[in-house]
């Protein structure tokens, strides 16, 4: 009798440990949720999410209503202020701390990871992309006079970020002291990355005080820098205002890639974009006068 | 008591039997015929573990691929036709500038990184047999990235119609449509197989994934053109100045093609920051250092078989095979004649709608 009892138990505890081997652990995600019905998922996953991110940050602006807005993607940084009545002052305010602790986090990437599979983002980290919604939310809303929210450095530290989103949206913000001289061109372009600096250039050549300054820079960059740079301006010519001669004179200054070795199809990419320009003038480049 | 000893017997001999049986596994005794059928339901069910089960009511646009279906042509035909179109509005700008030779490279790459990526497949139907819906995929508890959990929650899960469903809600369903989930947890959605924990403002946001064509435009001209200013673009016009990428030209200086798609893929495989020339790396005992760079090559190298009549498009082994019509393989075999011999003919790509192209 004893004996069936043993049995007995030791077949109860197989039987459990088989349910517990192969079902349990199989669904024990399922049981998780099931555990947490209570609580918002979306909100946890949003905690878990952010919470790295926000380890590099005060609680101040961490746990702000603000800030939830930021990092939720759902929520058009262009509606943000339509959307909760938050006083202007406190906007200004949370934006300008805000971004100074992202800016001092950033080197070390505000807590990102790579992912399970290696993918790391570097320069368009949640971090980036709250910092482009914060510039996002300062363009769209020019009462919280976001040219003036930070000094001089603090703006010139965030161009330096290698994000042309960024940097064009702060270009955006600028783009009245960039044109007016307290925002020096030179010490800002060698930092610009991708489309932000045609951008820049394109905010100069719109304005007759400026547009020298446009065209010098034109010029400097298809003179001197790296072909990929020289093909992005070529691309985003349309922004630039220039005339038939000054586009006849930048397209001189392209003849440099003709003649090195190893530029041939640079040459022949920028030469078929400045025809493009051209074409859009009613104009057309004749390359074998331009660089015979 | 003597009722319980049995009930515990019978359960006991139930759950082992269940836990022995081997579903792929395959005897000595079994028919040629029965061998076939279990080697079928491995390539079906190894397949199965990365797919999140789409709400009925969430429309898709692109081809659906139909296991069942006797033919794939139209299948075939559409999702062709679409990576070719896609990669063709990215890469005609070096035609237009003449340079034929970085277009096929990118065309090339058009076709090896969706192959590698999602094997050719963005959408899927299947019989609901066989608990293909899995749950910890359907409901995101599989993704190990917190970022990805969240684009998951908001973009996938969240909305009035969402695009999935926990999987008790199909219990009903005889027939399930399923997207690629990829990246081992669920976390890389489609034929180029986005990640979630990178790219929910700019594609999951937008819900660009419902669409096979947006997905692969987002796919090759954001991620694997552009990269944030250091994809395919960046690279073939630096190459011959920049240290990082000396893996990209031979000594005489001139481009090696092949190589340019490696390292696009390295950087759309570890982003903008990843070494271009990682494919180069090998161990000690000479393998590669990265086993990824090892596969994509070997799937370049498929890609680049495919104007041999006897090489199948796609997986065997998955069961992801196309058989698009003869303009199209043609096409194709175009293509990779042209990026071998450096020519630029184009009798077949022209009669491709979006891909005409005046031949100089």
């Amino acid at each position: 009798m004893k004996n069936r009892y043993i049995v007995s138990i030791i077949i109860i505890i197989g039987v459990a440990l088989s349910y517990y081997l192969n079902v349990t652990t199989e669904t024990s995600p399922l049981k998780e949720i099931s555990d947490q019905k209570n609580i918002d998922i979306v909100e946890h996953h949003r905690k878990q999410n952010i919470e790295q991110f926000k380890r590099s940050l005060s609680p101040e602006i961490s746990e702000s209503e603000f800030f939830e807005m930021i990092v939720d993607f759902a929520v058009d940084p262009h509606e943000i202020l339509k959307a909760k009545k938050i006083p202007l002052e406190k906007v200004k305010k949370h934006i300008q701390q805000g971004s100074k602790e992202i800016l001092t986090c950033l080197p070390n990437l505000c807590g990102a990871k790579r992912t399970k599979d290696g993918l790391l983002q570097e320069h368009a980290t949640l971090a980036h992309q709250s910092l482009e919604r914060y510039l996002e939310v300062l363009i769209a809303n020019p009462n919280l006079e976001g040219h003036s929210l930070f000094n001089e450095d603090t703006f010139l530290t965030i161009l330096a970020i290698p994000n042309s989103t960024i940097q064009s949206h702060t270009l955006t913000l600028l783009n009245q002291s960039i044109l007016e001289g307290s925002i020096q061109v030179n010490q800002i372009v060698d930092k610009l990355v991708g489309e932000a600096l045609p951008k820049l250039i394109g905010q100069l050549s719109n304005q007759e005080e400026t547009k020298s300054q446009a065209l010098d820079l034109a010029s400097e960059v298809v003179k001197n820098a790296d072909s990929y740079s020289i093909i992005i301006l070529a691309q985003n010519l349309t922004q630039v205002n220039l005339s038939e001669v000054e586009l006849t004179d930048l397209a001189k200054d392209t003849c440099h890639l003709k003649n090195t070795k190893g530029e041939e199809r640079n040459y022949k990419m920028v030469s078929h974009l400045f025809n493009k320009k051209a074409q859009e003038m009613g104009e057309t480049l004749n390359w074998l006068e331009l660089c015979p | 008591m003597k009722l319980i000893n049995i009930l515990g017997l019978i359960c006991l001999s139930t759950l082992n039997t269940a836990i022995s049986a081997d579903p792929y596994k395959i005897t000595d005794e079994m028919s040629e015929e029965e061998q076939k059928e279990v080697r079928s339901l491995r390539y079906h069910d190894k397949f199965n573990s990365p797919w999140l089960t789409l709400n009925n009511n969430y429309k898709t646009s692109g081809p659906v691929f139909n296991y069942n279906d006797d033919s794939q042509t139209r299948y075939s035909n559409n999702l062709v036709t679409l990576m070719l179109q896609e990669s063709h509005k990215v890469a005609v700008r070096y035609l237009e500038a003449g340079d034929h030779q970085a277009y096929y490279t990118f065309m090339i790459a058009g076709l090896a990184v969706p192959f590698h990526e999602g094997l050719y497949v963005q959408f899927r139907v299947r019989d609901n047999i066989g608990n293909p819906c899995q749950e910890s995929i359907n409901d995101g508890t599989k993704m190990k990235n917190a970022n990805a959990r969240v684009t998951f929650q908001e973009e996938i899960l969240a909305g009035n119609n969402p695009m999935a469903l926990p999987c008790s809600s199909f219990e009903n369903q005889e027939v399930l449509k399923q997207v690629l989930a990829g990246g081992g947890d669920g976390s890389d959605l489609g034929v180029m197989q986005i990640s979630t924990a990178y790219y929910q403002k700019n594609f999951f946001a937008k819900n660009l994934i419902y669409s096979t064509r947006q997905t692969l435009r987002f796919g090759l001209n954001y991620v694997l053109h552009r990269n944030y200013n250091k994809g395919f673009g960046e690279m073939l016009a630096n190459f011959n100045k920049k240290e990082e990428y000396s893996c990209l030209k031979d000594e005489a200086g001139n481009l090696i093609p092949e190589n340019l798609i490696k390292a696009t893929w390295a950087r759309y495989n570890g982003g903008q920051g990843a070494n271009a020339c990682r494919f180069t790396l090998r161990d000690e005992e000479g393998n590669y250092k990265d086993k990824r760079d090892r596969v994509f090559a070997a799937n370049l190298r498929r890609t680049l078989e495919l104007d041999q009549d006897d090489k199948p498009m796609g997986n065997q082994y998955f069961g992801m095979l196309l058989t698009p019509s003869p303009y199209l393989k043609n096409a194709i075999k175009e293509i990779v004649q042209n990026f071998k011999n450096g020519t630029n003919n184009r009798t077949h790509l022209n009669q491709i709608d979006q891909l005409s192209f005046p031949q100089k």
